[in-house]
């Protein structure tokens, strides 16, 4: 059973339709008494790095959240700004992040530091570059499409974490696993084939 | 390593009375179809986005109809920008909360520049888009912005407005022409050069593509980065414009994804 955190910011609704149309099972985590049963979460996150923050830290579940993924280990993925939450800060306003991912948060530009468009929005490729539990039978595509739409990117200290990245002015990290926490960048509940794949590749990922 | 973001392609869905209608020059209502079936058929083309405009919204003064937003937003596979009635930030997060990826500003922003502000506050520059609705004046062929309230040219200069939501942080910009709307006639693509190149936030264009070569033009021409939104063109279907709903082919979208730009 997939948690999907309610706390205030995420497309919840989204995530658990695209679960359930493929016959994953979920629930919707608004309070503390929710997590039982859980075998692995989703933390999802869209807007304001330090607004999501705020939300989290101010509804109840944060610490409850924390304990399942450090302590019980059970697996976590952070979806877009959920995936950003998971670091340590953001450029993006004042708030700390959870820390679970030693790194931070950083606005998307050229490699010169010149500005770009933003937000980066729209379906992009990605480049897989390590084994991943989420990327496990996309064989046959080298670079599959995901859809997007952000403009800060994470920075993690260890690059060993990172397991896809995108090109869009320049190179970044998309996705993370580390132990038995995982993010993405972008929107599997909206990418179609690709993201349906993924979220059940997460579902099949195993627990400790 | 280089690979690219595509060109981002993306259907148009107008709703009157709760159902899909085309109009021309946002005129002359034609029903089209149910509003969850076009969903569906979008959702088996692969389309990249879908952006849903509720047009009798501000016309009537009503709110957003929630639960169809819902229904619709249950049913979409691919991301959602709702416009239409959006005026107050509880609504906007309720249409959030519906499952609903963008919001579309329209009419609204226009004297409302700080509601604009504030809902990039609230939900993330990258949900807000701003709907510059503009037609080209017949006394002095500037670009005006026309008003979805009173179905009439305003005397807001269109490139002052875009310049307003772009202060306002929105993160995308909808130009959508009055003037092409539903004529099938290709683009307009005067305006957007205009913009394109002094904003740095997402663009999109809307209103008059006609065929696929609409689109590789508009690229051509103003050699960036740019969203393609089109009612007529993925609704109708031949002389008579009969009602198929359809999108890109395959070879389409490869020869799309080949366009150079900067």
């Amino acid at each position: 059973m997939i948690g999907i955190l309610n706390y205030g910011s995420g497309n919840v609704t989204a995530i658990s339709h695209s679960l359930q149309k493929n016959g994953i099972d979920s629930r919707i985590i608004s309070t503390i008494s929710e997590f039982s049963g859980i075998s692995r979460m989703i933390l999802p996150g869209v807007g304001a790095f330090s607004s999501a923050m705020k939300k989290l830290n101010n509804s109840g579940l944060r610490v409850e959240f924390e304990r399942h993924v450090q302590v019980l280990q059970l697996p976590v993925l952070g979806i877009c700004v959920g995936l950003q939450m998971l670091f340590e800060n953001s450029e993006e306003g004042e708030a700390e992040g959870l820390g679970l991912i030693s790194g931070k948060v950083i606005k998307l530009k050229k490699d010169t530091q010149e500005s770009i468009r933003l937000p980066h929005i729209g379906w992009n490729q990605l480049h897989i570059n390590k084994e991943s539990h989420l990327f496990k039978k996309f064989g046959n595509q080298e670079n599959p499409e995901f859809y997007f739409l952000h403009s800060y990117v994470i920075n993690p200290l260890s690059k060993d974490v990172i397991t896809a990245s995108a090109f869009y002015e320049s190179s970044f990290p998309v996705s993370v696993e580390s132990n038995n926490i995982f993010g993405v960048q972008f929107h599997p509940e909206k990418s179609h084939k690709n993201g349906a794949d993924l979220l059940k590749n997460y579902a099949n990922v195993p627990t400790h | 390593m280089q690979m690219s973001l595509r060109i981002r392609v993306y259907p148009v869905l107008l709703l009157h009375k709760n159902q899909v209608y085309k109009t021309i020059n946002f005129k002359n209502h034609i029903y089209v179809g149910d509003p969850l079936n076009a969903v569906r058929i979008f959702n088996e083309k692969k389309v990249d986005e879908l952006l849903v405009l509720d047009i009798d919204a501000t016309i009537n003064k009503t709110p957003p109809n929630i639960e169809l937003i819902k229904k619709i937003s249950r049913e979409c596979e691919m991301p959602l920008t709702y416009g239409g009635g959006v005026q107050s930030l509880e609504i906007a997060e309720k249409i959030i909360e519906a499952g609903v990826e963008k919001i579309a500003i329209g009419n609204y922003a226009i004297g409302n520049e700080d509601f604009v502000n504030k809902l990039c506050a609230i939900i993330g520059s990258q949900s807000v888009a701003g709907v510059v609705n503009f037609a080209k004046s017949v006394l002095d062929s500037e670009y005006y912005i026309y008003s979805t309230a009173d179905m009439n040219l305003t005397q807001l200069l269109a490139i002052h407005h875009t310049q307003n939501l772009i202060g306002q942080g929105v993160g995308e910009l909808i130009l959508n022409s009055v003037d092409k709307d539903g004529t099938m006639s290709g683009y307009d693509n005067y305006f957007l050069k205009k913009i394109v190149h002094s904003s740095e936030c997402a663009v999109s264009i809307l209103g008059g593509a006609g065929k696929f070569e609409d689109l590789t033009d508009v690229i051509r021409e103003v050699n960036t980065r740019v969203g393609l939104a089109a009612g007529s063109l993925f609704t109708f279907r031949g002389k008579y414009k009969s009602v198929l709903f359809s999108y890109l082919s395959e070879d389409e979208r490869n020869e799309l994804s080949k366009l150079d730009f900067s």
